[in-house]
């Protein structure tokens, strides 16, 4: 009640309004709305019998898993069900754009709020930045009261687990890998078999995507397709929005003419480092990467600088293009547009080497959720990432990645996929990607904690050499030249 | 006629026909969009993204149906938006009334310098203040509650809620808060049974657009929220995925976030145009 002035005269007990009916019905829907807002709270804790088989002790608790809206999680959400039979775990899944989930996750990890058990970290942006936020995943294995992985560490493609499963330490896992999207050569088999003799006669090579082909064959193909046909607009496409994936775009291109962001490039993209050295994009090598790559988007569909991997898949499948370097998972879209339509390759090779860029990642468990939370984590990422999962995931319908454990691609089912007619459309790349996945092909972007500053930089010069405003060489040494700033800061986790 | 008289007249016409043209570009820019919306949630997901896109079509509620079943129904985000935008807007409502009720009929010095700073608050951006609020909710555990969603609309609806009804009840004569307390009420009866009548298109509009603003916040709900207490805006946020778009359902959920807030915005529309207006022309 508000206080009442001292001018005005105290009101008799006869005025003072009595509590009446409505009255107490007011307060008490008051003090119900509050204990029913109080009540939507969330309630945490593990449960834990230490008499239950190993797979049921944690029965009752009710995880919470973060993940980046991907295809994975996806299937992984639609397919629950097993799970929580085998286990009694429930599991909240929460979706967010990357960036979003960066900024939730950095969040929850720094403020040691320990929200979410199960960790979507993405290499670059949560892994190398939030490491020592994570458990060490050997523990969990080693431990003999907890299921171990089947077929172990090892099973995992050995690119993958260093590059999405460890940050710094060799010995350590940190996530296991989980979803495996990497950079191959997407083209209209159907336009290439029509036209390869007109192609080999006019260019003086074979067109057909081979380990062979080489960059500048890819140019002569693409401007070979913008000049003698009609069924494509433009022959090549790429993903030169002004956004991650220009970079991802480019670095293939970089890799291949034997530049590279540091000088320790294979260690700073598998392992990762805190401390990565100084920047060499202003070398010879970058910058001739840097030239082709101004050459090669100067003939490509003028949609390219607007489109994103989607964009640019969105493309492929719409007709425009006859082909474009976009990450492997595209497949099974493409195949529903265009059944038997499309083939698959691995990137072209440069004067270094080919390289596809590896956009995979793992999922970990926070090491700030308490122990007995940590071990239930342990049991759904287990499941999450099993070789019986990830297959039932492949065959999902609401998408689904694609395996990172080798024994599923020794499946004789998976095997039989890899050829038409197929009920697993995106095992169709399987031999590109696993040609990409050698060491010697892999494509790995530097695993440093300020990366997502450093691509920043990198694709906003990047989007002034698409669009002809800088030069070649001006554009490495100026991206070096911020990469050095940014890095020289240093990273305290 | 003379000449003047005529010169008026056409005047006059030209004025009311430009006003018809501009009330029709504004409509068309308004609804067209929206309009288009619905459509597109009523497509099948193939026609959505359809090169051509028709205006004939076979409709579904394919879209809808898939929003609310599975293990992703829209439900809970539903609920959890519902409960947070309406309790703030409630809260909000009701404390600024009062807030803004002692600001108006303050007699101290300062009183403006006051008035602009509460409002002044509402000017940071909401990017300054969520880390701050993420921490203080962390230690309070408040972090994935509706509570501290309530608390965090609140924050930034209050002041502007503070500030617009001290508008209206600056408005409102003195004397006849005098005539009431005469009467024999005090200053809670007078408030209650003569301000806050004399004011309720005013504590409608408040209401409204706190709602609105607390219906379509993304920033608080994306850090604040959690598994628990996610709401339709991080919902809608979900269906943008690495691998694309899912426009059918996406224009579905705008759908369902939009009808709301014109339902409620038709249901008062009486009260919102005095409010409104009535917020425009005064100076305080």
């Amino acid at each position: 009640m508000l206080p009442m002035p001292a001018f005005l005269p105290a009101r008799s007990p006869a005025t003072r309004p009595p509590v009446g009916r409505r009255s107490l019905l007011r307060g008490a829907a008051a003090v119900g709305a509050a204990g029913l807002l109080t009540a939507c709270g969330r309630a945490a804790g593990a449960s834990f019998d230490a008499g239950a088989a190993p797979w049921r002790r944690y029965a009752g608790t009710t995880l919470n898993f973060v993940s980046e809206n991907t295809a994975p999680t996806a299937a992984i959400a639609a397919n629950l069900a097993p799970f929580t039979q085998l286990t009694g775990i429930h599991v909240n899944i929460v979706t967010l754009e990357l960036s979003a989930l960066a900024q939730k996750v950095a969040l929850d990890l720094a403020s040691g709020n320990g929200e979410y058990d199960v960790v979507y970290a993405d290499p670059y942006q949560v892994l190398a930045p939030y490491a020592p936020a994570f458990a060490d995943l050997r523990d969990f294995q080693e431990n003999p009261d907890l299921p171990p992985l089947p077929g172990g560490f090892g099973d995992f493609v050995a690119t993958h687990l260093d590059a999405a499963g460890r940050f710094e330490d060799k010995e350590k896992v940190l996530a296991l890998p989980y979803d495996s999207a990497t950079m191959i050569w997407q083209y209209r088999a159907d336009l290439f078999a029509k036209y390869r003799d007109r192609m080999a006669a006019d260019l003086g090579f074979d067109p057909t995507p081979s380990d062979g082909t080489t960059w500048e064959q890819y140019y002569a193909i693409a401007r070979w397709f913008n000049e003698h046909t009609d069924e494509v607009k433009y022959g090549t496409g790429h993903q030169a929005k002004q956004h991650d994936s220009l970079m991802c775009d480019f670095s293939n291109v970089l890799w291949a003419y034997g530049g590279d962001y540091f000088d320790d490039g294979a260690r700073v993209g598998s392992l990762g480092a805190t401390d990565p050295g100084r920047c060499r994009l202003g070398s010879e090598r970058a910058v001739a990467a840097a030239e082709f790559y101004q050459r090669l988007l100067k003939i490509a569909d003028p949609g390219s600088r607007t489109w994103d991997w989607d964009g640019l898949g969105a493309a492929f499948r719409a007709g425009r293009i006859a082909m474009c370097p976009n990450f492997h998972e595209y497949a099974a879209s493409n195949e529903a547009v265009m059944p038997g339509k499309v083939g698959y390759a691995r990137l072209p090779k440069g004067p270094a080497r080919a390289a596809g860029m590896y956009g995979g990642t793992g999922i970990a468990i926070s090491g700030v959720a308490p122990k007995r939370r940590r071990e239930a984590a342990w049991l759904f990422a287990n499941w999450a990432t099993a070789p019986k999962t990830q297959l039932a995931g492949l065959a999902s319908k609401v998408g689904g990645g694609t395996p990172t454990r080798t024994s599923v691609y020794a499946e004789r089912a998976v095997l039989r996929a890899e050829h038409r007619p197929t009920k697993l459309p995106n095992m169709l790349t399987a031999e590109a990607v696993r040609e990409t996945w050698r060491p010697a092909n892999i494509g790995l972007r530097p695993k440093i904690p300020m990366w997502g500053e450093c691509d920043t930089a990198v694709y906003t010069q990047l989007s002034g050499l698409v669009a002809g405003d800088s030069s070649p060489r001006a554009t490495m040494r100026a991206t070096a030249e911020r990469i050095d700033r940014i890095t020289a800061r240093g990273w305290v986790a | 006629m003379t000449t003047a008289t005529a010169a008026l007249e056409r005047g006059t016409r030209t004025a009311r026909w430009t006003v018809r043209v501009l009330v029709l570009v504004a409509l068309v820019w308004t609804l067209v969009p929206l309009g288009w919306m619905l459509l597109s949630s009523l497509k099948a997901t193939g026609e959505v993204t359809a090169p051509t896109p028709s205006l004939s079509f076979a409709p579904t509620l394919e879209n809808y149906r898939r929003l609310f079943s599975g293990g992703n129904s829209l439900w809970p985000y539903l609920r959890n938006s519902v409960v947070a935008a309406g309790a703030s807007a409630l809260l909000a409502t009701a404390l600024g009334a009062l807030a803004g009720y002692g600001l108006a009929r303050s007699r101290m010095r300062g009183k403006h310098h006051l008035s602009f700073w509460i409002i002044s608050t509402r000017m940071a951006p909401i990017a300054a203040v969520v880390l701050p609020i993420f921490l203080i909710f962390r230690y309070l555990g408040l972090i994935d509650t509706l509570p501290g969603l309530v608390l965090a609309y609140l924050s930034f609806n209050l002041p502007f809620a503070i500030w617009l009804l001290s508008a209206f009840f600056a408005e409102v004569p003195p004397s006849l808060e005098e005539s009431a307390l005469v009467a024999g009420c005090g200053n809670w009866q007078a408030f209650r049974h003569v301000i806050l009548p004399l004011t309720r298109p005013g504590l409608v509009t408040t209401f409204v657009l706190c709602l609105v603003f607390s219906w379509n916040d993304y920033a608080f709900a994306l850090v604040l929220s959690g598994p628990h207490t996610q709401t339709l805006p991080i919902a809608a946020s979900q269906l943008v995925t690495q691998t694309g778009i899912d426009w059918g359902q996406l224009t579905a959920i705008g759908t369902v976030v939009v009808i709301p807030m014109m339902l409620v915005g038709l249901a008062v529309r009486r009260w919102l145009v005095t409010g409104l207006t009535m917020g425009a022309v005064t100076g305080e």
